[in-house]
């Protein structure tokens, strides 16, 4: 087998990152050492880190926000991980109707998460939405996009029930991949249901699962369609209860002008985030 | 073997799928790859909005009655309103060319203007400001306010299409009299709060826009209040925000007393136009200050069913002077039209502008109900009398308590910073903390900028 | 069958029933809204049994006012495309990273640090380089605006799928002198089939649904689903019977492709034979 012939299977993949980010990457990188906007785009000044320094000093602005998304992923992660897994675990003990099911438990991964969004307008609207008729109805008091903690779960549980079947379905694969051989050895050995699923299933799935996980976090950190359609971020500005790390970067964009803070914003996300991850990936990386 | 030969075929299929796809986009691109025509086409830009659906219906009517005289053919680009303004940003920032005339709001005209043709030379063509068979027009037709409003450091870069105004829509079966003043109005919604009032017919008495700081509504709501109190934006003369007076105090307690009585829905801090509008379609609200379109959908028997015939519009309350008038305002913005500076055909769409906005196009508009930033139809009677919307406008004193903000280039980064502490005072913070600190937000960003 | 198991099976499937319940509900309250008119959509109390007005369907339909049938053929090339090409170009380098390391733990986390970054931030630089490269509005400058967000996660799932995979089929395979690439086609592609399909379902869903780039990137030509059904989000109305009659029929092509993609999703072809 020649020696060159891995090399040759990541070019292409190494050449399309490399083309599409090359640009982008380092011109952001530029943008982030001056006090761009949409104004003065194409001549800004120079301020070197005054950018860096502003949001790495400032409490209310990107660690407000950079707080906000570890609450938010701290809720929907747990929440689809066990979730996404418990599927799966149903689906594949399932002989007949097995696409069906699948089908259905997709469905909510068809929608654009903008659309769900703006249909969240509609869903939770104090007057004329069904969510609160129902529940005062009910005499419960109706969950209100106004409130920050109420609105952090109104957005959290929509970002559950829409990507749980992403974990769902590549745990689903991993577990049709399993080796029927190991399962039914261990199965005449006596493990069966629970300790079936500790002991042989789970080291097995470990790996497929923390891609699952690596790829869900950095998601959810990019989580901005539907708290932005919702209720814009906030309630509260500029870093309200539900402005993700993407929204802020986004606020500062363009709605507060200010794209030297929001590219210096995302380079400060990109390096936490590497870090968070390299923390799990070497965790599960086989050397 | 067999399971093999299953995956070498489902792989090749895969790959000439592919490939075909690849090809067959790539063959549709070249042949259907027209040439240069003869006519120019001009692109013009707009978001939805009944606006823009004249614009379709008035273009077809050029095409089909100049483009061969003029050989220059007009196309309408409906794009949806949802990031629009990020589309239209990037549209311009990165130098395309086309479209060729955009359409933005009005506080868009300083922050644009790097990328927006300046127009003053062509108004002094001759060849270019007439109709097409070379009647010239008059610049001036068009409200002194409109052209200010679309300048920047002098230059005209926006041409004004449409206004738009922040009225009080209110319900005519509960309310005899439309309130004139701030406290007859905050009156009112008491009286007609279930929660003050058990036999309310309505559940609140007041719906606003309280969302933001992307949704700006609720400021532009606020300044409505604030000017009729006499307050002005900058200090005169200058571009230093003074907002921390005494009309600010009293404009922050209207929304403070709406907040802490509950005569507000409990969620109007993510209010937009669109909740507005729909909490006042469920016939759960007496009163509502929103933008005077939503009229419209409001008196529309099919979208309306419940209150269609029982809403009114009013001109937003005011405050009385010593001499037993009403100072009012009703917010004043925009939909404005200026020319991509990297066109490659400036001149035809200026042409076409022109006819569009100040000569026979203008009119077209006018049929299919779009009131203009042109004196023009309301200074006609038997246009006022043909056509109810500008009747509308005159009985409202539109002309007259319309009135924008001031054009500069943050403007916009303004109005965020102001919706953002309104929407927080609507949420319960101390009103007077929080005009303090817009004031502080306001004057820090635009003396950092430069402006004073 | 013992009792134990019999009950077992009863609430396996009464949990799935749940399941299902959940993942549906809202959808079906999305359907209804479809098939209301606008004005019984934010009616109070909510109106359940109503005479259906199929116009929103009708109208997206069979008229041509709001290209839905162009939306639908571009969303599909597009979809088909950038899955297949996250394939053909994804599985080589999963493949090469699983068995060789290459690159290391540093080239796979430079892979995925694409993904970390918002969206927003990417908006003009990236249509300075599309509006340079004519790649404006075109089916192949969208798939390719989607590889980026997609060819990672092939990547790395289909890394960890093989990583699982025994090596004894592999190293049979080369002592017989067959080549990486055949040996990597038709003997490791195969296997790994289940996480193939799981990120192709991914990829194609995520085409589907994407909304900012495709109504930033595309106009006339190539728009796609997201950015037609968007048209009923007005200034000054949101047509919000329309606009779910548009997300239901984008479901329609979804839910043809994973009728069609799972029977793929079977144990692995030849995972029983380890057993011998």
């Amino acid at each position: 087998m020649k020696v060159g012939i891995k090399y040759i299977f990541v070019i292409p993949a190494t050449l399309i990152f490399l083309f599409f980010s090359l640009f982008p990457t380092v011109f952001n990188i530029y943008l982030s050492f001056t006090n761009a906007n949409v104004f003065n785009y194409h001549s800004p000044d120079w301020i070197l880190f005054e950018n860096y320094y502003k949001l790495l000093i400032s409490p209310g602005l990107f660690w407000q926000s950079m707080k906000v998304t570890i609450l938010y992923l701290l809720i929907v992660i747990p929440a689809e991980v066990f979730l996404g897994i418990a599927y799966a675990l149903l689906v594949n003990s399932l002989t007949k109707y097995r696409r069906i099911v699948v089908t259905f438990i997709l469905l909510p991964m068809s929608i654009a998460p903008v659309f769900l969004g703006a249909l969240g307008r509609l869903l939770f609207h104090n007057i004329v939405g069904i969510l609160p008729y129902y529940l005062r109805f009910l005499g419960l008091p109706p969950p209100s996009l106004s409130d920050p903690i109420q609105a952090l779960f109104i957005v959290a549980i929509m970002d559950i029930w829409q990507w749980t079947p992403f974990v769902f379905i590549i745990v689903l694969a991993g577990l049709t991949s399993l080796p029927l051989s190991v399962i039914d050895a261990a199965k005449i050995d006596g493990a069966e249901g629970w300790k079936e699923f500790r002991y042989i299933t789970f080291p097995m799935l470990k790996r497929v699962i923390a891609v699952a996980l690596i790829f869900r976090i950095m998601d959810a950190c990019k989580t901005f369609d539907v708290p932005f359609m919702l209720i814009e971020g906030g309630p509260g500005a500029p870093v309200g209860a539900t402005t993700t790390i993407s929204i802020f970067i986004y606020k500062f964009a363009l709605t507060y002008n200010n794209i030297g803070i929001a590219a210096a914003s995302s380079i400060l996300l990109l390096i936490v985030l590497s870090i968070a991850i390299s923390i799990i990936v070497r965790q599960i990386w086989r050397e | 073997m067999k399971d093999l030969k299953k995956g070498i075929t489902k792989l090749q299929v895969i790959a000439i799928a592919v490939i075909v796809i690849i090809a067959a986009v790539l063959s549709a691109y070249f042949i259907l790859y027209q040439p240069a025509k003869q006519k120019i086409t001009i692109e013009v830009q707009w978001v939805a909005c009944p606006e823009a659906d004249m614009c379709v219906n008035t273009a077809k009517y050029w095409n089909e009655h100049y483009a061969e005289k003029t050989g220059i053919e007009v196309k309408v680009t409906i794009l949806s309103f949802l990031g629009y303004f990020d589309k239209l940003t990037t549209q311009l920032v990165s130098g395309a060319s086309t479209p060729d005339i955009v359409e933005a709001w009005s506080y868009y005209v300083g922050m644009y203007s790097p990328y927006i043709e300046p127009l003053d030379n062509y108004f002094n063509d001759p060849k270019l400001f007439s109709s097409p068979d070379g009647t010239p027009y008059n610049i001036n037709d068009m409200y002194q306010a409109a052209l200010e409003t679309g300048r920047y450091q002098g230059k005209t870069y926006f041409l004004m299409h449409s206004d738009v105004h922040l009225i009080l829509v209110y319900r005519t079966d509960i309310i005899p009299k439309p309130p004139e003043t701030w406290d007859e109005f905050i009156e009112i919604a008491r009286q007609n709060t279930r929660s003050h009032n058990p036999d309310s017919k309505t559940k609140y008495g007041v719906a606003i826009a309280g969302r933001g700081p992307i949704d700006t509504t609720t400021w532009k709501t606020w300044l409505s209040i604030y000017w009729s109190y006499n307050g002005t934006y900058f200090k005169p003369g200058t571009y230093e925000p003074d907002f921390n007076n005494s009309a600010g105090l009293s404009a922050m307690q209207i929304y403070d007393t709406l907040a802490r009585e509950q005569l507000v829905p409990p969620d109007v801090t993510s209010y937009a136009f669109l909740e507005v509008m729909a909490a006042m379609q469920s016939g759960e609200v007496a009163m509502i200050l929103d933008w005077q379109p939503v009229y419209v959908t409001l008196s529309d028997p099919n979208q309306s069913p419940l209150v269609y015939d029982k809403v009114a519009m009013a001109p937003p309350p005011g405050v009385r002077q010593s001499d037993g008038s009403i100072k009012r305002y009703a917010y004043k913005g925009y939909n404005c039209l200026g020319i991509n500076k990297n066109s490659k055909h400036k001149a035809e769409a200026f042409k076409f502008l022109a006819w569009y906005l100040f000569g026979e196009g203008m009119m077209l508009d006018v049929k299919q109900g779009n009131t203009p930033a042109n004196r023009v139809p309301y200074e006609n009677q038997t246009i006022v009398n043909t056509y109810p919307w500008i009747k509308n406008a005159l009985d409202l004193q539109l002309p007259q308590i319309g009135r924008p903000e001031p054009s500069y280039v943050d403007l916009p980064t303004v109005q965020s910073i102001g919706a953002g502490f309104l929407s927080s005072v609507l949420s319960g913070l101390n009103p007077v903390t929080g005009l303090e600190s817009l004031q502080r937000e306001v004057w820090s960003l635009l003396k950092s900028k430069g402006y004073f | 069958m013992s009792k134990g198991r019999i009950l077992k099976k009863i609430i396996r499937d009464v949990l799935i029933i749940v399941v299902i319940l959940i993942s549906i509900f809202p959808i079906i309250w999305i359907f209804l809204n479809a098939i209301k008119t606008n004005a019984q959509t934010i009616e109070i109390p909510p109106v359940w049994v109503f005479k259906p007005d199929w116009s929103h369907f009708l109208n997206l339909i069979l008229s041509d006012q709001f290209n839905l049938r162009l939306a639908m053929l571009n969303s599909t090339v597009v979809a088909l495309s950038t899955t297949g090409m996250a394939l053909l170009i994804g599985f080589p380098c999963a493949y090469s990273i699983s068995r060789f390391k290459t690159g290391g733990r540093n080239f796979a986390m430079w892979i995925i640090s694409f993904r970390m970054l918002p969206p927003v931030i990417f908006m003009i630089p990236m249509f300075i380089i599309f509006l340079s490269l004519k790649l404006l509005d075109t089916h192949i400058g969208l798939a390719f605006l989607y590889l980026i967000f997609t060819l990672p996660l092939v990547i790395w799932v289909l890394k960890s799928f093989i990583d699982e995979i025994p090596k004894e089929f592999e190293e049979a395979a080369m002592i017989d002198g067959c080549s990486a690439t055949s040996i990597m086609w038709r003997i490791v592609f195969p296997i790994a089939m289940p996480g193939i399909v799981s990120v192709a379902i991914l990829s194609f869903f995520f085409s589907f649904t994407e909304f900012f780039f495709a109504y930033v990137f595309t106009s006339a030509s190539a728009i796609t689903m997201p950015a037609m059904a968007a048209i009923f989000i007005t200034q000054y109305t949101w047509l919000w019977a329309d606009l779910s009659a548009s997300i239901v029929l984008t479901m329609i092509p979804l839910a043809i492709f994973l009728a069609l993609i799972q029977k793929e999703l079977v144990r692995g072809l030849t995972m029983g034979a380890i057993k011998g």
